[in-house]
Parts: structure tokens; C-alpha cells; sequence
């Protein structure tokens, strides 16, 4: 990501001589003013969430200097989506556009340029927004067409309700994202039950349903004796065992009966926290991952001298079962589909 | 560096005193404050600032006796005054009565409405005596509203103006209604809709009437270098912001002009108040310089968006869109500009045709000229842009490939595609295709393809 730090040009600066970055979107040519580019963000290495709104559509956000930009494609800015499908782009350009900062989609950076508008008169876009202002201008770069962009005009009134609301919630979505974040340490650290109740919530909020389910199964644990009741799967009875061997704080290991071909599959307990896991030649965190995939149905528990048991998981029980029952739940969809 | 302007605010009230500071001093005025009204005569002789903010009541004077006393005195008699009060019809009067009172504010006021006024003020100047604005002659209806303090405002009103672009450019505005209201050298129409006659104005007027074009120029410039901060967004508080935002500036210059003629007609039927839109009442003068305002503001705002050219004038310049072969060589004659100009924008697209459909929604083609050569990338582009509205309403031009090694497109692509001409692409072509794009909006049908 670079980061520009430039104040927000003036009306003046923007019809001088001046700096701007040339991007490509379709094969068709655009430009910003630098000054109003506030990042570059690489597509693969960007996070992006995305928010459902009521009409079903997802807008896609990326967090930015802590603030939501939402992601636009100047197809459907230009209402250009009909017969034409959104494809993935390479890169995200920040730029704010009144209040609301978009990230705007494009394919290719072709660099910073010096355009000179002295010598050819921009042809203004035939796009106009509210109050009649043109989206763009237009004028030639190397004998081709370039766009120069006008971030303040390129959303309608229409749109910058949209998005605005869309920003609202996007903006309470990451302010989610934190809260989860400090859970996920206090839970990574000591769990309670306070905590991982007000995981599972914001999880939920946050669209991390799976997050969510699991931070449930672990806290149906934590709040109460093992399930062993009728119902419950051997995945969900082996979860509480260790939950509840967490909360006895037992030193040992949970020794997991060999199912056909395997071997040597245990969790080892230090002081209640799952210090290690063997399966097989994987050890640690992927161990106790491929442990739980195999969903245990027989295994028994071998109390060790504390002393001995030292290893490299150093999260606590619940926030180890949590991440791997949620990857699972993302390894079973992705297996569905 | 330039020193900032320096004004003078004369209020005994220290909460409007500060007002003034917290809406002029970042505004970057320098402004200078007296109490009372000999305080402020006293400042006004010494400083002698660029315009004086008076309250019209202080503890000492009346502002309109203070305006009256800066106007007797010689140092001072050329600064212009902006009179300040919660007594609107009082200063309504010395704003009439006394020549140096420019403007008036009513409180409460908006650092918006401080802000214009004095800027407005400025960008007028003082130059050959103050200018205030106002309709010129007397409308029948109207003589009383605008009585006798206008003598010094004949040849100052709202002097025809044009925009600069049309200007320069020597754009036809008259062609447009809007463009009519304010063309160049067209007098402010008299009551009975003819222009007033030059010929009878005595020279004096005529002076006046080119220091006011002046004037009007300076705050043309000014208002065109501060348009975002004073301008932009007056023009949108009338009632009826919602419906402008909606509306391009023909629509909204048009409805302008109606506004105007419909007060004009007003005016003539002998009236002298009229029904605003908001259903407050108003004199017709003062609607009148209002309407002739706004359009004035509005054309600020087409000109600054450059929209003036195609919007305002109404004389839409073609804009042609040029999809060259990517071997092609014909049609690069039409890119090379010529001497005397031509009457269209253009642009080329020689490869990545993908841009097509992008490109043709911002450019808004009126005329597409391609040539007709085998090219399986562009005719699908090609077919996407005509599946556009704006493709539906694109006049698409055929040229005949010269490049003997192109396979010319088929006779049944150019019927799928609605091109109904193939044009010679030798050396005639621009001729031809400027006389093409001179024709009427609605052609007669082509006759059949004359496939290459």
C-alpha cells in the first residue's frame, strides 16, 4: 500500500497543470489528481468484507486508515452493469467523495503523470450528477481517451444515500471488528464466560456465523456440566471434554483410542490449558486441528506430571477450540460446494 | 505578498463584533472594529478600509447618518457601505436614498450571507461611483420601487453579460433562451420588451455603462477564482434545491429565463409586488434582480463546470467518436486538427475496445465514425454500445478501409449495426463528415448501404 499524505487540492488545482494517477479500468483510461488518492491498495493483499444490503446487494468494503472505504466499480457507477458482469480488479484506489470514502476497483495503475490542460480543452463527460456538475472530463493522453476523474461528483445523490448508509454500517461493522479483536485476545489469554458470550454475539452481528456457532458449543461448555446428553455429536461431546478438562485444570493427556491406521493421537494438558496435540507426525495447533476433523468418539485421560508437559500452543482451550471449529466449518462448506 | 483586505465593522454589539471576526478574519479580510459610530468615522478616516460594515443603530448615530457622513467626507466618500439591521424597511430606505450604501444585511444573518455581501461588494468595486444592483429604467408597476435613488444607477443595473466562454469562443447565444437574457451586447430590456436604444442614452450613461461592464467583469473573475466558497451553493437555496439538483443547467437556465419573463410580464400589467415560489411576497424589483442573479450565478457554475458549451449555448458541438482499425490509417486524418477548427470534439479509440461501452456512456457520442473493416474485438464492443441508450441515439458512420490488406465487414454486419453510410475514407472524408455532422438532428433515411 503507498500512502499519500497530500491535502485535498483545491478547485483551482484541479483544472492547472497537475499530477495524476492514470489507471485502467476495461482497457479504458482514467485519471485522479494524486493530491486526492489517499492509498493504493494491491487487490490479493486487501481484506475486504462485505455488507448485505436490504435489496440483496453486497457492497464490498475495505478498512482504511481504521475507516471503512467502500468498494465501487465505475461500471455500475456509470450504471453500466446491465450485460456486463463486475469483474475482479487488480487494485483499489482511496479517495473521498464528499464524506464517504470509496475505494474505487480498477485494473491496472499505469503511474503518475504530469497533464497539462493548457494546451486542449477538456470536453466535460457527458455523465453529469446533481446540480449538473460533470463525473468527469475528458481529454487526450498519448492519443488516447483519458477520463479525468471528479471524485466529488461521481456519486449521485442517490448513490451517496446509498453508500452513506452503507458507510454507517460499515462503520459500526469495524468498530465490531475491534471489540472482536480485544475479545479474541482476552479469550486467547483467559476466557470467561463473559467474553466469549460477547464473542459469539458480535461474531454473529459480524456475519461470522460460524465463529459464532462455535464460540456457542464452547460456551454451552463453559456455562455448564459436559453434554453428554442425547443428541449431542461426538464432535460437540469431545469439545466439552476438553473444555471441562480445562476447567479442572488437570495436568495429563487425552489419549485418543487409534482408529484404523493411526496412532498416538492425544491432546496434552498443562495446568488446564492444552499445551500440545499429536496426531500422527503433525504436532501443536494442526494436530489438534486434524484431531478435531476426525471427530473423536473413544478416548480416555492420563494424568502427567505437570512438569512435563511443555509445548508450542500456547492459546487457551476455548480459543483453540473456537479457530478450529471454525475453520472446519469453512472446510465443510467449501467441501459442499 | 498581497495585504489582505482590510474593512472596517462598526457594531456596538460585542456578540456581532465577534460574528464578523469568526466569519471574515478566515475568510482572509482584515478587519477592524469600532463601537460607536465616531469611533468608526474616526477608523474610516485613518484606516480607510476597502468597505465599512455599519450597524444601523448605534449608540451615538443612526448608521444611515453615519453612511451620510463618510459620503461628505472626502477621505472617505468612496468607500462603500453595507449597512447592517434588524429594521429591514429602514435600511431598505437609506440603502435607496444613500449613494454610498451598497448593500444591506438583515439580522439574523448567515456567515454565507456575510460573506457574498462583502464579496459581491468587492468584486463590483467603486470605480466611477457606486454600484448598486438593481433593474435599470423604471418598469411601469415598478417606478416607485425603484424611485429616485436609481438616477445613479441608470446605466449600472444588470448590464447584458455573457460568460467568457462564450465569449472567446463567439458561441451564438442568442440561439438559447437563457443565452438571450444575457447576451453580450443586448440592453436590459425595457418594460415593453424592446431593447433600450443606445443611441438615446446620453454619454455619461454610456461611461457608466462600461465602468459597470468592468465592474461585472472583476466580479466575474472573482467569482470564478472563489466560486466554491461564496457562490456555488446560492444558487442552490431558492425553494426548489431538490427539484435543481436534479436538473441540467439548460432545464434550470431555461426555467430561469421563464421566471424572468413571467416577472417582466408582471411588471408590465402594473404591478408591484409579486407571489414568490417560497409564498412569501416581494417587490418586483427586488425579484427581478434576483432572477437576473441567479441566472448570472448559474452561468458561473456551467462555466466553471465547462458545461457552458454544450449545455447553456445550446449549440451542442458533435462529438464524434473515431474507433480506428488497429492497422487502419484513413480516418488519422481526422485527428489532425485543423487550422480553422473544427465544429466537433473528437476522439479515437484505436485499440482495446473493451473501453467501448465505458467510454461511450461518459462521452456521450453524438456520432460514431468506424471503419469498416474485419475486426472481431471491436464489432462486439461495437454491438454492446448500440445495446447503450446513448448507442441507440449514435449516428454511426462507416469508412471504407484504404488498406487493401483489410477485409472489409460484411454488408450484413454494417445492416446489424444500423450503419447506413460507408464514406470514402480518401483525403474528402473530413469534408464530408463535417457536412454530415452539419446536418439536421433528424435526417432523412440514407439510402441503402453502399457496402465497400
Amino acid at each position: 500500500m503507498t500512502k499519500n499524505t497530500h491535502p485535498t487540492p483545491s478547485l483551482a488545482t484541479q483544472t492547472q497543470a497537475a499530477r495524476v494517477l492514470v489507471f485502467c479500468v476495461d482497457d479504458a483510461l482514467f485519471c485522479l489528481h494524486v493530491d486526492w488518492v489517499e492509498a493504493v491498495y494491491p487487490g490479493p493483499a486487501v481484506r475486504l468484507h462485505a455488507l448485505r444490503s436490504r435489496v440483496g446487494q453486497a457492497q464490498r468494503f475495505l478498512a482504511h486508515a481504521g475507516k471503512p472505504a467502500l468498494v465501487i466499480d465505475l461500471r455500475e457507477v456509470f450504471d453500466l452493469r446491465a450485460g456486463l458482469a463486475v469483474p475482479q480488479r487488480a487494485h483499489c484506489l482511496i479517495v473521498h467523495s464528499g464524506s464517504i470514502a470509496l475505494a474505487i476497483a480498477v485494473d491496472t495503475c499505469l503511474g503518475v503523470r504530469e497533464l497539462d490542460l493548457h494546451g486542449q480543452t477538456p470536453v466535460s463527460s457527458a455523465v453529469v450528477r446533481d446540480g449538473g456538475f460533470p463525473v468527469a472530463h475528458l481529454v487526450c493522453l498519448d492519443g488516447k481517451m483519458l477520463a479525468v476523474l471528479d471524485p466529488n461528483h461521481l456519486l449521485d445523490g442517490a448513490a451517496r444515500n446509498h453508500l452513506a448508509g452503507m458507510q454507517r454500517r460499515a462503520e459500526r461493522f469495524l468498530a465490531r471488528q475491534a471489540k472482536l479483536d480485544a475479545l479474541w485476545t482476552e479469550i486467547c489469554a483467559q476466557p470467561s464466560v463473559g467474553s466469549v458470550q460477547a464473542f459469539s454475539r458480535l461474531c454473529a452481528r459480524n456475519g461470522r456465523t460460524r465463529a459464532a456457532a462455535a464460540a456457542r458449543l464452547v460456551l454451552k461448555h463453559l456455562t455448564g456440566p459436559n453434554g453428554d446428553g442425547e443428541g449431542a455429536s461426538d464432535l460437540e461431546r469431545f469439545v466439552g471434554t476438553l473444555v471441562q478438562l480445562s476447567l479442572a485444570r488437570r495436568d495429563g493427556e487425552l489419549v485418543i483410542a487409534p482408529a484404523a491406521g493411526t496412532n498416538g493421537q492425544k491432546v496434552v494438558f498443562a495446568g488446564g490449558r492444552i499445551v500440545d496435540a499429536r496426531a500422527g507426525a503433525a504436532h501443536g495447533t494442526a494436530a489438534f486441528h486434524r484431531l478435531l476433523a476426525a471427530r473423536p468418539s473413544q478416548y480416555h485421560f492420563v494424568d502427567t506430571a505437570a512438569e512435563t508437559l511443555v509445548g508450542p500452543i500456547k492459546d487457551s482451550t476455548a480459543a483453540l477450540a473456537i479457530a478450529s471449529l471454525e475453520a472446519l466449518g469453512a472446510e465443510r462448506r467449501t467441501r459442499a460446494r | 505578498m498581497d495585504q489582505p483586505i482590510r474593512l472596517l465593522a462598526v457594531d456596538d454589539s460585542a456578540t456581532i463584533r465577534k460574528a464578523f471576526e469568526l466569519i471574515l478574519v478566515p475568510a482572509g479580510y482584515a478587519v477592524e472594529f469600532a463601537v460607536t459610530a465616531t469611533e468608526g468615522l474616526a477608523k474610516a478616516r485613518e484606516l480607510r478600509p476597502t468597505l465599512v460594515l455599519l450597524d444601523f443603530i448605534l449608540p451615538d448615530m443612526r448608521g444611515s447618518d453615519v453612511a451620510r457622513a463618510l459620503l461628505l467626507d472626502q477621505r472617505t466618500a468612496n468607500i462603500p457601505v453595507v449597512l447592517i439591521s434588524t429594521k429591514g424597511a429602514e435600511i431598505r430606505q437609506a440603502y435607496r436614498d444613500i449613494a454610498n450604501v451598497v448593500a444591506y444585511i438583515t439580522k439574523p444573518f448567515t456567515p454565507d450571507q456575510v460573506l457574498g455581501a462583502v464579496s459581491e461588494v468587492l468584486a463590483r468595486g467603486t470605480d466611477g461611483g457606486f454600484f448598486k444592483c438593481a433593474p435599470t429604467d423604471p418598469l411601469p408597476g415598478v417606478a416607485e420601487e425603484v424611485d429616485a435613488g436609481m438616477s445613479n444607477r441608470r446605466g449600472l443595473a444588470p448590464v447584458a453579460v455573457q460568460p467568457p466562454e462564450l465569449a472567446a469562443t463567439g458561441a451564438d447565444a442568442s440561439t438559447t433562451s437563457a443565452a438571450s437574457v444575457l447576451a453580450p451586447d443586448e440592453p436590459w430590456p425595457d418594460a415593453d420588451g424592446s431593447a433600450a436604444d443606445d443611441e438615446d442614452e446620453a454619454p455619461a450613461s454610456n461611461a457608466s455603462r462600461a465602468t459597470s461592464h468592468a465592474a461585472l467583469e472583476r466580479m466575474f473573475e472573482t467569482l470564478l477564482a472563489g466560486l466554491e466558497g461564496v457562490y456555488v451553493e446560492e444558487v442552490d437555496t431558492p425553494t426548489g434545491a431538490v427539484a435543481d439538483q436534479a436538473q441540467s443547467y439548460t432545464d434550470l437556465a431555461s426555467r430561469l429565463t421563464r421566471q424572468l419573463g413571467e416577472t417582466l410580464a408582471h411588471a408590465e400589467s402594473g404591478a408591484r409586488f409579486g407571489l414568490c415560489s417560497d409564498g412569501s411576497v416581494q417587490s418586483l424589483a427586488d425579484m427581478l434582480l434576483d432572477t437576473y442573479r441567479r441566472v448570472c450565478r448559474l452561468l458561473f457554475r456551467a462555466v466553471a463546470a465547462e458545461a457552458v458549451d454544450t449545455e447553456v449555448a445550446g449549440r451542442s458541438r458533435a462529438r464524434v467518436l473515431v474507433v480506428r482499425h488497429p492497422d487502419g490509417e484513413p480516418i488519422e486524418q481526422l485527428l489532425t486538427p485543423t487550422e480553422d477548427g473544427d465544429d466537433w470534439h473528437l476522439f479515437s479509440v484505436a485499440s482495446d475496445f473493451r473501453q467501448l461501452p465505458l467510454m461511450t456512456r461518459l462521452y456521450g457520442p453524438t456520432h460514431l465514425v468506424v471503419e469498416a473493416a474485419q475486426h472481431p474485438a471491436l464489432w462486439d464492443q461495437l454491438r454492446r454500445v448500440l445495446a447503450l441508450p446513448e448507442g441507440r441515439r449514435l449516428r454511426i458512420v462507416g469508412v471504407t478501409p484504404l488498406d487493401e490488406t483489410l477485409t472489409p465487414v460484411d454488408a450484413a454486419t454494417l445492416v446489424e449495426l444500423g450503419i447506413a453510410t460507408v464514406m470514402d475514407g480518401g483525403p474528402g472524408l473530413r469534408h464530408a463528415l463535417r457536412t454530415r455532422i452539419g446536418a439536421p438532428a433528424h435526417p432523412a433515411p440514407d439510402p441503402a448501404p453502399s457496402p465497400s
